[in-house]
């Protein structure tokens, strides 16, 4: 629980100044320093990086619509507009998996 | 065993960063793209509009930016330097990305942006000289303290924009096409008044018609591309006296026929072009002031050309449209004047046959001598790939444009051919539009006029002095009659313009007679007029349906003004359909072709949305015209006449053996050719659209589409539901049209009202990318705010900003 609070507020504020793939790193680097096992480095990485995504594209849905996020889904040929949601949270749950799959490694490999 | 599981994870994050950092086939890279913190998800936009504070470094006073509900900022500064950069600050952060795509697309750079498959393109705009044109009209701005100072003070604001900009604010085409903008710079001001020139005057039909007179001899020419209007209804009133002694004309030279084969392609002149504009003085208004109404037709595109402002400061007080890249308003009006442009469609594009001494290019005959040609290297950039050299030729006349050996966008330029136009020459309209904008009196007016060289305009003027005008305006070579009608020789000196016509001289009339002006692209003078400035112009079909208008006016308000503008009486229809229906056997149709008759016969002749005879009609006129035209003037390289001569044509049953089909032993007449045109139009609107005529309503047939820059759908509005069409005054074609309503009432407190398709955003996230769409489509109209002060209560204000240093 406090590796995935960790990794929420930590790559949540990175991405406010770095790019998408800092999640990545932060993801990465408390796996390292937190991660028990893992199923627990991943799992809490996959939760908190979808988390952080999808609960900013809400925020901003929610305050400024979504007339830019329909037009995308048009673009990609998506049956809804509501699928961009899940997409965006799979895509950045699946960023902060494979950094904490890697910074756990670092740390089994270490021991 | 024990390194893989290291490595392994490793390497599978390394390829997943690069490969969704990157872009995938024509998709932007998807880390980026998706991320809510720097992707699309930004560009999402209410519409809500706050008070703000804004530090702009460079501003020497405070500015005042009064949003209205419609998202028409007000800008009231102190002096021209800080309402010229603010001008420059508001266009980014509305317009950023289309200002810089379009001066991207007339100096040929957009293979930068989207890779080799833009490359013919990019070619012809360098051989056209695009960019040398631009760097020729910067230099003369920058050589005028007047407009040096405005374009120095807006490229300051693009710049200070950009230097506030996030990434996460980026406008999303840069998110979709991944790549930034660059520094905003004076030639780029130029680069875009470039393409509004090439847009407007960067056509010519001399190959098509010397390929026609080799094919069909002098007489063809006589009787199908001569301009003789159907309707003569010239824009300064025939029988206006010339005020000027005109020069001598040159003398055109012996008779000379360009030797090379040309046919090549279908050439490709806009026909759509075509713009109204009319003033009314007091004596027809209800408030005894003029009424000035003009409606620019261009393609229809988002964001739109036009942005809505009005600029404030101590010399001017003036409100209207504004082309995002350039200072000023360009159609608009202030507290004294009005003014409206309509394209004139000069001849200043001709074509000049070149003989060079080998194919090393350096040299070509001319007056009895070898001449040396400048050479310019354009270098192409190309996103993905290597840049591509191209080497263009310039001889005196201009650019060698078709060298006949690599790839143009388009076909139709004559091979081996210099290019002489007007659009090169170093010219400064900038000037014209700065001080229309300060102008209060009809001499103020003709001294901005005389600025302005090319794209030649219209002018429509009115003032609240009770003086309306109208100016044929521009800068026209003095040539022959008909001289850059046909391909001409680049080897005699007798061949080149010889000359201007001077200012004073350009056609013009100050409060005619008839109490109105009026502009729609017709021919601009009745015969008297002595110089020659195009052989053709638009068919007064637009024209003469205003002039009707106008003609019987009284007691003219906005509201019959505005009605004016959305008026879809179609002429070619109220000048022939009677004609037309006379020619068909009604005993040779079948049911549902005689019902279609019967509803021609009672169609009131309005191209409404709703109605389905406009279909029926415009098909059937399509079909006609092809009859009679495609059989000799079908082919590659040539074109038929213009809409004049069919006119002509079938209302006169004139030209009998073109009207014949060359193609069949029998002699065709004209009745009979109407007749299987009405049955042939109708079995193809019954094959296209079925058996069920609700299916055959006009803006579902025409549909309307405003497409994004991008042409990408999800940006675009497709299926406009509106009527009109090109040759109506309601000139809404399909992708062509109105792209800016306009009608001012001047008067003690003047009062006017305007639109355009499209909305003051330019981001596609935002309600205000497409608002005004919908109320365009019905014909409707904002009245425009316009304010004296900046703290000025009006319950249409949503937000001031602040502007300072």
């Amino acid at each position: 629980m406090i590796l995935f609070l960790l990794i929420l507020v930590i790559s949540a504020l990175v991405q406010l100044w770095l790019p998408w793939w800092s999640m990545l790193l932060v993801a990465a680097l408390l796996s390292y320093l937190a991660g028990k096992s893992y199923t627990h480095a991943i799992l809490s990485a996959f939760l908190a990086c979808g988390i952080v995504w999808l609960g900013y594209a809400l925020m901003i849905s929610g305050s400024e619509g979504n007339l830019m996020t329909n037009r995308v889904a048009e673009l990609l040929t998506l049956p809804s507009s509501w699928l961009l949601y899940p997409i965006s949270f799979i895509f950045a749950a699946v960023t902060g998996a494979i950094g904490a799959w890697s910074g756990f490694a670092i740390k089994k490999f270490r021991q | 065993m024990h390194w893989l599981r290291l490595f392994l994870p490793l390497a599978i994050s390394l390829l997943f960063v690069y490969a969704m950092n990157s872009r995938i086939g024509a998709l932007p890279p998807p880390g980026k793209f998706f991320s809510p913190f720097t992707g699309f998800w930004q560009n999402n936009e209410s519409g809500v509009v706050t008070a703000e504070e804004i530090n702009i470094t460079g501003l020497t006073g405070i500015v005042k930016v009064v949003m209205d509900k419609n998202l028409v900022p007000h800008i009231f500064a102190d002096n021209n330097h800080d309402l010229y950069l603010a001008q420059g600050y508001i266009h980014a952060k509305y317009r950023l990305w289309q200002m810089e795509f379009q001066t991207h697309a007339a100096a040929g750079r957009i293979s930068e942006l989207i890779g080799e498959r833009a490359l013919p393109y990019d070619r012809q705009q360098r051989r056209f000289g695009m960019a040398f044109a631009a760097e020729c009209a910067e230099e003369a701005m920058m050589a005028d303290p007047m407009m040096k100072e405005a374009l120095l003070a807006y490229t300051a604001g693009v710049n200070a924009y950009l230097a506030q900009l996030k990434t996460a604010q980026l406008p999303v085409e840069y998110k979709l096409l991944d790549y930034q903008p660059e520094p905003w710079t004076t030639l780029k001001c130029a680069l875009l008044l470039k393409y509004m020139t090439y847009e407007l005057a960067g056509r010519s039909s001399d190959l098509p018609l010397t390929n026609i007179l080799k094919t069909y001899g002098q007489s063809a020419i006589d009787s199908l591309f001569s301009g003789t209007p159907y309707v003569v209804d010239p824009i300064i009133p025939a029988g206006t006296v010339w005020d000027f002694t005109p020069l001598p004309v040159p003398a055109q030279p012996a008779g000379w026929i360009s030797e090379v084969p040309v046919p090549e392609d279908q050439p490709a002149p806009h026909p759509d072009n075509g713009s109204n504009n009319w003033a009314v003085n007091g004596s027809k208004t209800a408030s005894g002031f003029p009424i000035l109404c003009g409606d620019p037709h261009l393609g229809l595109n988002l964001p739109s050309y036009w942005y809505q402002m009005q600029l404030v400061n101590k010399e001017c007080n003036v409100s209207g449209v504004s082309l995002p890249g350039v200072p000023t308003i360009i159609i608009g009006f202030n507290e004294k004047i009005a003014w409206s442009e309509t394209n004139v469609d000069a001849d200043v594009l001709d074509w000049y046959q070149v003989k060079f001494r080998d194919n090393r290019f350096d040299e070509y005959f001319y007056d009895n001598q070898w001449k040396k040609t400048t050479k310019r290297i354009e270098v192409i950039k190309v996103r993905g790939t290597d840049a591509v050299m191209d080497t263009v030729i310039y001889t005196h006349h201009g650019p060698v444009v078709a060298q006949g050996d690599k790839e143009l966008m388009d076909d139709d330029f004559p091979k081996g051919f210099a290019m002489r136009w007007l659009g090169h020459d170093p010219s400064v309209e900038l000037k014209s539009f700065l001080l229309l904008n300060r102008a209060g009196d009809y001499k103020n007016f003709v001294e901005a006029m005389s600025y302005f060289s090319c794209p030649a305009q219209n002018f429509a003027y009115a003032d609240v002095e009770n003086n309306i005008a109208i100016w044929v305006n521009g800068k026209f070579p003095l040539k022959w009659k008909e001289q850059g009608k046909f391909l001409l020789d680049g080897s005699k000196p007798e061949h080149e313009w010889q000359g201007w016509i001077p200012h004073g001289h350009d056609p013009h009339v100050l409060n005619p007679a008839r109490a109105f002006v009026s502009s729609a692209n017709q021919l601009s003078t009745d015969t008297t007029y002595p110089y020659y400035i195009n052989w053709s112009m638009d068919a007064p079909r637009r024209g003469h349906r205003i002039n009707q208008v106008l003609e019987a006016g009284t007691q003219l308000t906005a509201k019959e003004m505005i009605a004016l503008q959305f008026d879809n009486k179609n002429m070619t229809a109220d000048y022939l359909l009677a004609d037309m229906i006379k020619a068909v056997n009604e005993s040779a149709l079948n049911p549902s072709q005689l019902q279609q008759l019967q509803s021609l016969k009672n169609w009131n002749r309005m191209a409404e949305a709703g109605g389905t005879e406009q279909t029926v009609f415009e098909a059937w006129w399509k079909k006609l015209n092809n009859a009679i035209w495609d059989d000799e003037l079908g082919k590659e390289g040539l074109q038929y006449p213009d809409a004049d001569i069919t006119l002509t044509t079938v209302k006169f049953n004139r030209n009998k053996s073109w009207i014949d089909n060359k193609n069949t032993p029998a002699t065709e007449e004209l009745p009979a050719l109407i007749h299987q045109s009405f049955i042939e139009a109708i079995t193809d609107m019954e094959a296209q659209y079925g058996a069920d005529v609700t299916n055959w309503q006009w803006a579902a047939v025409k549909n309307t589409h405003i497409n994004h820059l991008l042409r990408i759908p999800a940006l675009s509005r497709n299926h406009v539901s509106t009527s009109g069409n090109q040759g109506i005054v309601n000139a809404t074609g399909g992708g062509h049209g109105p792209s800016w309503r306009m009608i001012v009432e001047l008067g003690k407190q003047v009062k006017a009202y305007g639109i355009y398709p499209g909305g003051q955003s330019g981001n596609p996230g935002s309600p205000f990318y497409d608002n005004m769409i919908d109320p365009w489509s019905k014909g409707l109209q904002n009245e425009l705010l316009i304010l004296q002060d900046a703290n000025e209560k009006n319950a249409a204000v949503i937000a001031t900003w602040t502007l300072k240093n």
